[in-house]
């Protein structure tokens, strides 16, 4: 009896992997059941782990402003000139941007949400939002940080949504170098760091450029920071650059994040 | 151990899911961390016998599968295939040896991680990102072996500790 149990357990895998294969809304459905359920105790393990990191970043703070006071208050006067000096750079911009008669992008529309689970496969890099399509989040919706892109959303459940990071290897985002403006494809490659690949040979690209999204698609807006490059080589075929991409984002400290709703009035 | 439908077992599942997909995360190096629900499965083949593990394997399968995106079952099914073969491995374990358990372990997450490769991407992989994806299932096996004493040492505690093991001279 235990032992025809035991094939019986093989069995119901396989029919399990059959069924969501063959039926991929029974799949997306029993997912967002699950997500559902799941949702108040994945939150509570969130908080947990948030908790976890304050306390790393703020040990971590403790003992490093402990060691380099001397230096932060040297750096905090230098900043205060530097600070000075932008202001007036940042007036002047605003005169010459009036008289060449350029329009400037309008506010967007964005939704603040926490990051409460990520994906348990080592390689994949996707996060799970404490929002869905109850709070108007839809799927493609960029999300962003302070210091860039983080990514895009790729499933949504009625109060939770699934988002894929620019690190994953699916990831694809159409992006621009900064100064040579050379277009190229951002990939993740399943590390830490991305691939800037279909680079034109004769682009004048630098390593220490920013690159940011181009627009290109309508699913990025234009001039999201994506990140520097760290080096540039050419591509396994010789026809095009590569570039190794490092992230504006540290993707290891995702903890709240905006999602953009509304597109700039152009 | 006796039974597998209980209150704590659930539960034990339940908690061990929320930590591998909330919690674990804060204490990753390098983009890797390990996983309890893999600790789970081994526990129970050195401790509760070889009919319970298959059916530990596919809970735990399934739950990593609800927990990531993708499709339903895939997880359960390699966990469900390697399940016998670390009850075998185990049996075949004659005499004690100093770190054996720590070796099994890490055997068997690192297979469970390169298979879940393997049909993730059917051959299609480029060569470039073979040996970053095998460093970082390495890494998640080394660190998941590595909490093995500490893990088994609350299971216990959880469960009680229980006279029903495979072999009296695995310790």
């Amino acid at each position: 009896m235990r032992r025809w149990r035991s094939y019986y357990f093989f069995g119901v895998p396989v029919v399990v992997l059959i069924v969501s294969f063959q039926y991929p809304r029974v799949n997306e459905s029993v997912h967002s059941v699950f997500s559902t359920l799941a949702r108040p105790a994945v939150v509570l393990g969130s908080s947990v782990r948030d908790g976890l990191y304050a306390i790393r970043y703020q040990s971590g703070n403790f003992l490093d402003a402990v060691g380099k006071q001397r230096e932060y208050l040297a750096r905090i006067q230098e900043l205060e000139g530097q600070l000075v000096r932008f202001r007036e750079m940042d007036r002047e911009n605003q005169r010459l941007k009036k008289l060449l008669n350029f329009s400037l992008p309008l506010a967007t529309r964005t939704i603040g949400v926490r990051v409460i689970g990520e994906d348990v496969t080592p390689w994949k890099k996707i996060v799970l939002l404490d929002k869905g399509s109850r709070n108007d989040l839809k799927k493609d919706m960029a999300v962003v940080v302070p210091e860039g892109l983080v990514g895009r959303i790729l499933e949504v459940e009625p109060y939770t949504a699934h988002t894929i990071l620019l690190l994953d290897p699916d990831s694809r985002v159409s992006a621009l170098t900064a100064t040579s403006r050379a277009q190229g494809i951002v990939a993740g490659i399943g590390t830490d760091k991305l691939q800037m690949k279909y680079l034109a040979l004769d682009a004048e690209i630098e390593v220490g450029e920013d690159v940011t999204t181009s627009g290109i698609g309508s699913v990025f807006p234009k001039g999201l920071q994506i990140g520097k490059i760290e080096a540039i080589e050419r591509d396994s075929d010789g026809l095009h650059l590569l570039a190794l991409v490092k992230p504006a984002v540290s993707f290891s400290k995702l903890e709240e994040v905006l999602c953009i709703v509304s597109s700039p009035q152009k | 151990m006796h039974r597998l439908v209980s209150a704590k077992v659930i539960l034990y599942f339940i908690l061990l899911a929320v930590l591998d997909g909330s919690v674990m995360p804060a204490f990753q190096i390098r983009s890797t961390y390990p996983s309890l629900l893999y600790l789970f499965i081994c526990y129970a083949a050195f401790e509760w016998g070889a009919t319970k593990t298959v059916y530990v394997a596919f809970w735990a399968g399934l739950l990593r599968d609800l927990l990531g995106g993708g499709l339903i079952g895939l997880d359960a099914i390699l966990l469900v295939v390697l399940a016998p073969a670390l009850d075998f491995l185990i049996q075949k374990m004659e005499r004690q040896l100093p770190g054996i358990h720590f070796i099994i372990t890490f055997l068997f997450v690192f297979c469970a991680g390169a298979l879940r490769l393997l049909v993730s991407y059917a051959g299609e992989l480029p060569p470039s990102f073979v040996g970053n994806y095998l460093g970082m299932i390495t890494m998640t096996a080394l660190y998941t072996t590595a909490l093995l004493p500490l893990f088994n040492f609350l299971t216990d505690r959880w469960f009680g500790h229980s006279a029903a093991r495979q072999y009296e001279l695995f310790r």
